[in-house]
């Protein structure tokens, strides 16, 4: 039986800028909507809250910065004049200006979901995006994949063919199943991922996500203890994949040691990667988690003086810049003080340690990821190259200058080791 | 008729120098009134908004005499009640005198008021940066015969006059932004049957509207980036944006479930509540002016100047004031675009309105873009 789901607007754009930003300059003959729209999302992205800006850079930096080719720049800033996301100065036909009038938040992506509804997807686009929605929740078998589209094998096929070369969508084979897993979503701990869903099916996979979304930062021990997580019970298979994601992933949570509680790991859901993370966004979001993980250290492994609002605990510290002193603080804030995030002064006399913000913009942003991330579990505007929002903003010449560095670092070769150098000379006979 | 042309015309030129914005001719009602119908009580020759270094504005009001006989201090102590009662921070008494003692300059000074004489008043504008009057000022609305044509442009049409009205007193004499903004809509969808985008003077009235809407848009922009910079979740956004467009949380729900109660009768629904019409363009217009609140604030002039060389039929934006602001202010002109397209499309004024605002915006955009 089919089990097609109906994407929204929103999640229909924002799927295609993940698509299009893992197949960056891979060019699919089967796509043409999809990755426009992909294209289309990623420029408007860049171009949000942005002056007016001369069309040559626009294309310069697209070109360079977002991988969109030379020749479809133009095409792109048609549609996005035609659903008023800019507008353009013109002499003829020639684009002089480009002054945006981007929408914020979920209304850029429900607009160009719309627009991309209205120009219509073919089939394998169409089952592309449902099986890369699906991913985006959970991994999941193969088979549960196949019954659910009720696409044929060859159509399924060719997405995961294309998906695995795009880096979005991709098999894997755990415990003798296959399972399809979306790199974008989960690249970290992928193996863990994939051998939880082949032992307890998606849905124990999915429930423990939702869970963990709703409670991001919690203490493993905390999960451990209590077998629940925000009053949702856990099932033996569902706590040891939790444990197994802090103990053995590629990358592991934050973890803080304290005298009087040992050491201590936060789960979050898994960091989101390509097109639904820009790299540039991605120190600033490990800071985000360490600040979460050290108010939920406060919450729920304090020593003596408990955290009880956590978020209003983070927002005090944005708008203040420092946190009254604390005796906890010097072991509870230690990673968010690696992080350079903020500095501890600690009273030789009292013991106690304040903890200021080192006031920067990177640490006001991770400030209100963590915001983001206690409130409502996820963050927004993590798509957003800061670099090429950087370059669209400067002048001309200045984005000239980056992208022709640019250049030269991706030409840049490795140089052979010496010893390698020698065995070559050798073997041809110089 | 306007009296003492020549010094009002004069202060103009130094507000448009030094990038103020001027209206001249102000009316001013009583605040409250128990009569059914009120006249003005007295009026302000020329009224200028001078762009704040955190965003907004504060108000400077010029007074201008001929009259060898007024007596300085006496208008002096006359405007500033007038300053008090409007809220205006500091004002200027331009004065046909020989002689002003000087003690009553420095009380006129203790009371935040500048008393000039017309023979002095080239060197006073040059000690305040106003070297090149005429090449700085360079202005469509720098001749007070346009201004006459501007304010009177009701006389053949009365459905007119409530936007005359508002636009010569009420704007002026609205203390919050909110309810301004509120006002330009509602007196545009009032007056949009009655536009041919064909007649100058009414396209200036429509552009001119456009610019004191944009006034208002950049308070109440620079109010928000108060309460939360560049806010990250839409929804308390968004809130916020409804709730200070009516007066905060009290008014808003008071007037909301009125409001509700009023579409209920009427056999509809409305799930968003109170707002304005196009409010996805609205919210994302004030959130785009959040961006850059200083910069928003210079929207409204380049809309005043629009206004007036559509009322002169010009057909290109080329004056010096409406350039240096661009330039100057890349995003000025930008928003002067958005804001204008919002305010034409969400009344529903004929869409030549806005066809002709923006083509002479976006020119005026790519010059100031090419020109740096």
């Amino acid at each position: 039986m089919t089990d097609s789901i109906k994407l929204a607007n929103e999640d229909l754009a924002a799927r295609c800028h993940e698509i299009q930003v893992g197949l960056s300059q891979l060019e699919v003959p089967h796509f043409d909507t999809l990755p426009f729209i992909g294209m289309c999302v990623r420029l408007a992205l860049h171009l949000q809250g942005l002056p007016p800006i001369p069309y040559e850079q626009v294309r310069l930096v697209a070109t360079a910065f977002l991988d969109i080719p030379p020749t479809s720049v133009k095409r792109v800033i048609l549609a996005l004049a035609e659903i008023e996301f800019v507008r353009l100065a013109q002499e003829g036909s020639t684009i002089k200006t480009v002054v945006p009038d981007v929408p914020y938040y979920v209304n850029l992506y429900r607009r160009l979901g719309e627009y991309a509804s209205s120009e219509g997807l073919n089939e394998l686009e169409a089952l592309t995006l449902d099986v890369v929605q699906r991913l985006s929740v959970s991994p999941q078998s193969l088979d549960a994949i196949r019954n659910k589209t009720n696409a044929e094998a060859t159509a399924i096929n060719t997405v995961f063919e294309i998906g695995s070369q795009g880096g979005y969508a991709r098999v894997m084979r755990a415990r003798g199943k296959d399972i399809a897993i979306s790199p974008t979503y989960f690249s970290e701990n992928a193996e863990s991922f994939a051998q939880a869903v082949a032992k307890a099916g998606a849905s124990s996979v999915q429930g423990v996500l939702q869970a963990l979304q709703r409670h991001q930062g919690v203490p493993l021990s905390e999960v451990t203890r209590t077998a629940e997580l925000g009053g949702s019970r856990l099932s033996g298979d569902q706590i040891s994949l939790l444990q197994t994601l802090a103990g053995e992933g590629a990358v592991r949570p934050p973890s803080i040691s304290t005298t009087h509680s040992g050491e201590n790991f936060f789960l979050f859901t898994p960091t989101p990667h390509g097109g639904a993370m820009s790299p540039t966004k991605r120190p600033i979001f490990e800071k985000a988690m360490a600040l979460v993980s050290s108010v939920r250290q406060g919450q729920y492994l304090a020593k003596a003086y408990r955290i009880k609002y956590p978020y209003a605990l983070i927002s005090s510290f944005a708008e203040k810049r420092f946190l009254n002193p604390n005796s906890e603080a010097l072991e509870q804030y230690r990673n968010v003080v690696h992080m350079g995030v903020a500095t501890l002064a600690r009273n030789a006399y009292s013991g106690r340690a304040t903890l200021k913000l080192i006031d920067t913009k990177e640490n006001l942003e991770a400030l209100d990821m963590a915001k983001a991330l206690l409130s409502s579990g996820s963050v927004s505007g993590l798509e957003v190259d800061d670099e090429a929002k950087f370059a669209l903003e400067k002048d001309q010449t200045y984005a000239e200058s980056i992208i022709a560095s640019n250049h030269l670092r991706a030409r840049r070769k490795v140089p052979l080791s010496a010893e390698l150098q020698d065995q070559l000379e050798l073997a041809l006979g110089a | 008729m306007i009296k003492d042309r020549d010094q009002k015309e004069a202060a103009l030129k130094f507000c448009l120098a030094r990038k103020w914005f001027p209206h001249v001719e102000v009316d001013i009602y009583p605040e409250r009134q128990v009569s059914k119908r009120s006249s003005a009580q007295t009026d302000i020759d020329l009224l200028a908004l001078i762009p704040g270094n955190f965003g907004g504005f504060t108000k400077h009001v010029f007074d201008c005499k001929t009259k060898a006989k007024e007596s300085p201090i006496n208008r002096v102590l006359w405007l500033h009640g007038l300053m008090k009662q409007l809220g205006v921070q500091t004002g200027t008494c331009l004065l046909k005198k020989d002689y002003i003692e000087v003690d009553h300059r420095l009380s006129a000074f203790d009371l935040g008021i500048s008393l000039v004489e017309e023979s002095e008043f080239p060197e006073w504008s040059k000690g305040l940066g106003v070297i090149r009057t005429e090449a700085q000022a360079h202005s469509f609305a720098e001749k007070f015969e346009d201004w006459e044509k501007l304010l009177s442009a009701d006389y053949r049409n009365p459905v007119l006059t409530p936007a005359i009205r508002f636009l010569r007193s009420g704007f002026w004499q609205i203390k919050d932004d909110a309810e301004a903004a509120r006002k330009c809509i509602f007196l545009l969808k009032l007056i949009r049957g009655e536009i041919d985008p064909s007649k100058s003077e009414q396209m200036a009235l429509v552009v001119y509207l456009a610019a004191l809407f944009s006034l208002a848009a950049a308070g109440l922009a620079h109010r928000l980036f108060s309460l939360f910079v560049l806010p990250k979740d839409q929804g308390v956004y968004d809130e916020a944006l409804r709730v200070s467009l009516y007066g905060g949380r009290d008014a808003y729900e008071q007037r909301n479930s009125i409001y509700k109660l009023l579409v209920k009768e009427r056999g509809h629904e409305d799930p968003e509540g109170l707002g304005v019409p196009g409010w996805e363009h609205f919210s994302r217009l004030i959130r785009q002016m959040m961006e850059a609140p200083i910069e928003a604030t210079y929207a409204a002039h380049i809309l005043q100047e629009l206004a007036f060389a559509l009322l002169k039929n010009e057909t290109e934006l080329n004056s010096i004031r409406a350039r240096t602001i661009s330039e100057d202010r890349k995003r000025a002109a930008q928003y002067a675009l958005n804001l204008s397209s919002y305010i034409f499309k969400a009344t529903k004024l004929p869409p030549e309105v806005e066809s002709i605002a923006s083509t002479q915006l976006l020119m005026l955009i790519s010059y100031s873009v090419s020109a740096k």
